[in-house]
């Protein structure tokens, strides 16, 4: 058989197809994994947190001239995947209103027995509330907020603690506190840039409803203990490479989270834990176990 | 006689000290936590003068004791509160910062001279309303006694400290000593 036959052309055009077809799996799948674990590291940073819900976010924005230090635990389980992060946040107050700040996690990152660590995402927030109303004992507030996620995670893979953009959360938190009872209520979007490769990863949808409660009013000059229960729902969109939906990308998932804070004066520590109680996700996507997150407020 | 004038000289100069306070009594609208009301004690404590800084959630009140000398001004007091994320409400002052220590607490008594089934008269003070809007706390002695409302009968414009007569039962709520008002008159 010659070398220019039309049969031996077809055979070499069939293994050039095949190569290329593996060569996009072997890509999808290293996308949805970088996707799965880089979506689950990036959201848990949450910086200048101080005394509102655990698992997302609050209205509360720091005094004037305020300066926040947080130091975050996180931990998740995910069927044979695992992370642990340790993140360190600084926040500052323009005004009574309207604070930025800064966190960086360290990551380390176990997947079916291949483990990677490094510096992960860089964040950077803003968050302004543009409205507020003081009662006696009692305050309500809404707050707006824009966090960009940088991509500054080490870039090595397998498993790859990097998806190689750049990505925008914004969204809005409400908060009714009062020296009893505090409910908070938010809503996130989280648009993920688009890679080298012309890959998207899926944008984010977030909603939660928290509620707190201590059993008597807090003393400034004694340590004050919150209760509280949040419900965090996830709404995961399809990924798309070339504008095409991938498989196995679409999720919603839904999770209970009790948690506490214990507070004096300036400090404040926070824990708690998300367990899911809804999960509906497309294809072979793995359920979460848990997540896990303790995090040291001080305000200075 | 040397210790009697010894002890004399101390009463008037413990005297001097006291008249030298000064208890400034802010109400305040959105405070709510005490992680959060940390910004308004490192603004007051800039100040020079000041000697204690409190805050009472439950009554709405900050309380800072000053030297005599020291004085805030509605509008400084105002940009405090608004710049710590709060709402300046008003400002009373009083000459000595004895209260202080009293509105600062709002532990109920356990063990009060007052037993279950009583029917008092009792004189004490004021100390703020309770979260559930129906009792206030109430110092009689050295205990802080919540006090269910009368049905009609309460004096208008009470603040923190007004000497109150108190008539009523002894009543046990938990672990807890209340007087059921029949009525609350100013002292």
């Amino acid at each position: 058989m010659s070398f220019f036959t039309p049969s031996y052309f077809v055979i070499i055009e069939n293994n050039i197809m095949k190569y290329i077809a593996y060569a996009f799996y072997k890509k999808l799948f290293l996308l949805i994994i970088t996707f799965a674990i880089t979506s689950t590291i990036i959201l848990y940073v949450t910086p200048a947190a101080a005394h509102g819900p655990i698992f997302s976010p609050g209205p509360e924005t720091l005094y004037k001239d305020g300066i926040e230090f947080q130091t975050d635990y996180f931990n998740s389980k995910k069927s044979t995947e695992s992370e642990y992060e340790l993140a360190m946040g600084l926040g500052y107050g323009i005004n009574q209103d309207w604070e930025i700040s800064i966190a960086l996690p360290y990551l380390k990152v176990n997947e079916s027995g291949l483990k990677n660590k490094g510096i992960g995402n860089a964040q950077l927030e803003t968050k302004y509330r543009f409205w507020k109303y003081d009662s006696f004992g009692k305050q309500n507030s809404v707050t707006g907020f824009i966090t960009a996620v940088l991509d500054t995670a080490k870039k090595t893979s397998n498993p790859s603690l990097s998806n190689g953009t750049n990505d925008f959360i914004t969204g809005l938190a409400y908060g009714q506190e009062s020296i009893i009872w505090q409910h908070w209520a938010s809503f996130r979007y989280r648009y993920n840039g688009k890679s080298n490769a012309d890959i998207k990863r899926a944008n984010q949808l977030f909603a939660d409803a928290s509620i707190g409660w201590r059993s008597e009013p807090p003393q400034y000059y004694e340590s004050d203990t919150l209760w509280m229960v949040e419900l965090n729902t996830e709404y995961t969109q399809a990924s798309q490479n070339n504008n095409i939906s991938l498989p196995n990308t679409r999720a919603t998932e839904l999770f209970i989270s009790p948690g506490v804070i214990w507070a004096y004066r300036n400090i404040a520590l926070k824990s708690g834990v998300q367990l899911p109680i809804y999960h509906n996700a497309k294809g072979t996507q793995k359920k979460s176990d848990y997540r896990f997150k303790l995090a040291l407020d001080i305000n200075f | 006689m040397q210790k009697i004038l010894i002890m004399a000289a101390l009463t008037l100069f413990s005297g001097a000290v006291n008249a030298g306070e000064k208890l400034h009594l802010m109400k305040v609208h959105g405070a709510v936590c005490a992680s959060c009301a940390y910004g308004l004690e490192k603004r007051f404590k800039k100040f020079d003068g000041i000697k204690s800084f409190g805050i009472d959630f439950s009554a709405g009140i900050v309380s800072v004791c000053t030297d005599s000398n020291v004085s805030f001004e509605k509008e400084q007091l105002t940009k405090i509160f608004v710049e710590s994320g709060y709402t300046f409400k008003g400002l009373e002052i009083k000459n000595s910062c004895d209260k202080q220590a009293k509105i600062l607490s709002k532990k109920p008594s356990k063990n009060s001279s007052l037993k279950p089934g009583q029917n008092v008269t009792v004189t004490g003070i004021y100390n703020g309303m309770c979260d559930d809007g129906e009792d206030f706390y109430f110092v009689y002695k050295s205990d802080v006694l919540e006090v269910i409302l009368p049905k009609k009968g309460m004096p208008q414009k009470l603040t923190i400290g007004t000497p109150l007569d108190v008539s009523g039962t002894v009543v046990t709520h938990g672990n807890e000593i209340k007087i059921k008002a029949s009525s609350v008159n100013l002292k």
